[in-house]
């Protein structure tokens, strides 16, 4: 049983005096399972800040369902197991870190010495210990996201909801709160976390989903989505002129930290080219194999105009075939609707 | 369920007493009510009233104050500031939240009509040299009509904006202290339309003078308890009337 499911979960927001459609979401179908960590990416007016409050009831589904634990997300009694931490996170100023875990706790009917324990023990793990009397109008960015995310676990949740928990957050920050989301995940906990930082995402995900236009383009394991990216081979040349090498038409050759380096294609036999790199006299001094990472899938199937800069800026792309069109026509097509709803979103003050 | 109602409630009066916008009010309060004990030495032969008066209407209008200015935006803008998403996001159902928030914002005003309270009956005493304790039956239906005008506040705060809801609400407090009058003035003198209108008015909005017995109070005059009883359950019939419309209507919100 999936611990998460939207099943043909569609939502329409409309605007306006005559109630405009503005934005359309689904139909969704998606599936979280026990003890994952779900990345949920796509670009800005996806829909992936709609979906997440249509499965905490902020905004209600049109049609189809969203499920916890098999049991429809509408009731209260499903969302004491669940956690949720809002895209930038506003809290009530007037209350310290500490009073804002307590009141949440309350809501959960928590019991006192417990909630406080509690409160104690998260503000702790994310490292605002000293902050617990320190009302959050005088928080930073990072120490409120932080606080977000230490008031989304304040009910021992088994799944938790994370809407941007990384945006916002300076490096050491982003890695203390990776490090939590793994944490949840070795505790047994199922993390659902959109973001827009991919490395971040490539280095924690079990399974990610990729939505565009509101529609899901793609939901599969990290693995699957990486082993479909191209990869290529740096053979990092020594003894051997340039030009010599250059001539050689191996893949694309380049100067690089006073090392000639031969960057070959998928397609191109490393074996073969190592051979005719000794018999010149060439000495091979690391053959390291590349793989392209999320953001590079990323750019060239959901960000099409980005990838362009995505392609100039990384000369690792042999021979240019990481800038294929490798658009699929759905994909197009979503993109197309993405962008309109993009705008119509920010007509209507809508996140991601 | 009673659990989540009372931490709404009180997180609700710890933002409302911690805002400055209670201290000035308060500290308001503090120096009207002192003031009473200057001005009725200069009224003369009317020290005793002009206390009484002052104090029971200063209490009356400084809690109306706070019902307004803090009543009309206490929904809107846990909607605005997005504080709303993560307390839906909690086991607690729409209703609670809206009861939450008035058991918050009554639970001030009786503070602040406590204190005011404790003001009046020191200076009425040391006015007419004994305790009066008809001025609590003054202050009980009082604090009874501020909770009708805390739940109309709610109500506004659910359906418009501060500034809209703060307008209608006045606009309520007016007729619901003239409808009587107004209904009595058209069925003497206005036209058919005016007097469904103040028919209208006045049998379906709260008759807000049914909460004033101040000068009653302030001339001795004696009121029976049945008519305090019945002036509680009224205004406690209205606070339900508006609060279960708040609730229906936010129950059907969305928070995009």
């Amino acid at each position: 049983m999936p611990i998460l499911e939207f099943k043909d979960v569609s939502k329409v927001l409309k605007s306006g005096f005559l109630r405009r459609p503005v934005y359309r979401l689904g139909p969704l179908n998606l599936e979280v399972e026990a003890g994952e960590i779900f990345g949920y990416l796509g670009p800005n007016g996806a829909g992936k800040t709609t979906s997440i409050k249509v499965a905490m009831g902020i905004l209600r589904a049109d049609s189809g369902e969203v499920r916890f634990f098999g049991e429809s997300a509408r009731g209260a009694a499903v969302k004491h197991r669940v956690g949720f931490l809002p895209e930038r996170p506003y809290f009530y100023q007037h209350l310290t870190a500490f009073e804002l875990l307590d009141f949440y706790g309350e809501l959960f009917g928590i019991p006192g010495r417990k909630r406080r324990e509690r409160a104690m023990n998260l503000l702790d793990m994310t490292g605002l210990a000293e902050f617990a009397n320190t009302r959050l109008a005088k928080f930073s960015k990072g120490m409120l996201q932080r606080a977000g995310f230490a008031q989304a676990l304040i009910n021992d949740p088994d799944v938790v909801l994370l809407d941007e928990p990384l945006s916002g957050l300076d490096p050491t920050g982003r890695r203390q709160i990776r490090d939590l989301i793994l944490g949840l995940r070795a505790g047994g906990k199922t993390v659902f976390f959109s973001s827009h930082i991919l490395q971040d995402v490539e280095m924690i995900c079990d399974r990610v989903g990729i939505l565009l236009g509101g529609e899901l383009l793609r939901a599969a394991t990290m693995e699957d989505v990486l082993s479909e990216t191209l990869s290529w081979v740096e053979i990092s040349v020594e003894d051997l002129e340039y030009e010599a090498i250059r001539r050689l038409g191996l893949g694309r050759v380049e100067e690089k930290a006073g090392k000639t380096v031969i960057r070959l294609g998928p397609e191109e036999d490393t074996g073969e080219a190592i051979k005719t790199i000794s018999g010149l006299g060439g000495k091979v001094s690391s053959v390291v194999p590349q793989r392209q990472t999320l953001e590079d899938y990323f750019m060239r199937n959901v960000a099409p105009g980005k990838a362009e800069e995505a392609g100039q800026a990384c000369p690792a792309d042999p021979a240019g075939t990481a800038r294929e069109p490798a658009l699929t026509a759905e994909a197009s097509a979503a993109l197309s609707r993405s962008a309109k709803r993009k705008r119509s979103a920010e007509k209507v003050g809508m996140g991601n | 369920m009673t659990d989540r109602v009372l931490a709404i409630g009180k997180n609700t009066f710890r933002e409302a007493v911690r805002g400055k916008l209670f201290a000035a009010i308060g500290v308001f309060g503090v120096i009207l009510m002192g003031s009473s004990a200057i001005v009725g030495p200069l009224s003369l032969g009317e020290q005793a009233r002009i206390v009484q008066d002052l104090g029971l209407a200063g209490m009356s209008v400084l809690g109306f104050m706070v019902a307004v200015l803090i009543g009309t935006g206490i929904v809107f803008t846990e909607v605005e500031r997005r504080t709303i998403y993560t307390v839906i996001a909690k086991p607690v159902e729409r209703w609670q939240f809206i009861l939450g928030k008035f058991a918050g914002l009554n639970a001030t005003i009786f503070v602040l009509v406590v204190g005011m309270t404790v003001i009046l009956l020191g200076a009425a005493w040391i006015e007419i040299g004994y305790f009066k304790p008809q001025l609590l039956q003054a202050v009980l239906l009082t604090w009874v009509e501020l909770m009708v005008l805390t739940s109309l506040s709610i109500l506004m705060s659910v359906v418009c904006s501060p500034i809209l809801g703060a307008i209608f609400t006045f606009l309520l407090y007016i007729i619901g202290h003239t409808s009587g009058d107004l209904r009595e003035l058209a069925q003497h003198f206005g036209s058919g339309s005016a007097k469904t209108v103040t028919n209208v008015a006045y049998y379906i909005l709260p008759n807000l003078e049914y909460f004033n017995i101040r000068s009653k109070v302030i001339h001795s005059v004696h009121v029976d308890s049945a008519y305090i009883i019945f002036a509680c359950v009224y205004g406690l019939f209205y606070c339900v009337v508006f609060l279960t419309i708040a609730g229906a209507i936010f129950e059907r919100k969305e928070f995009k």
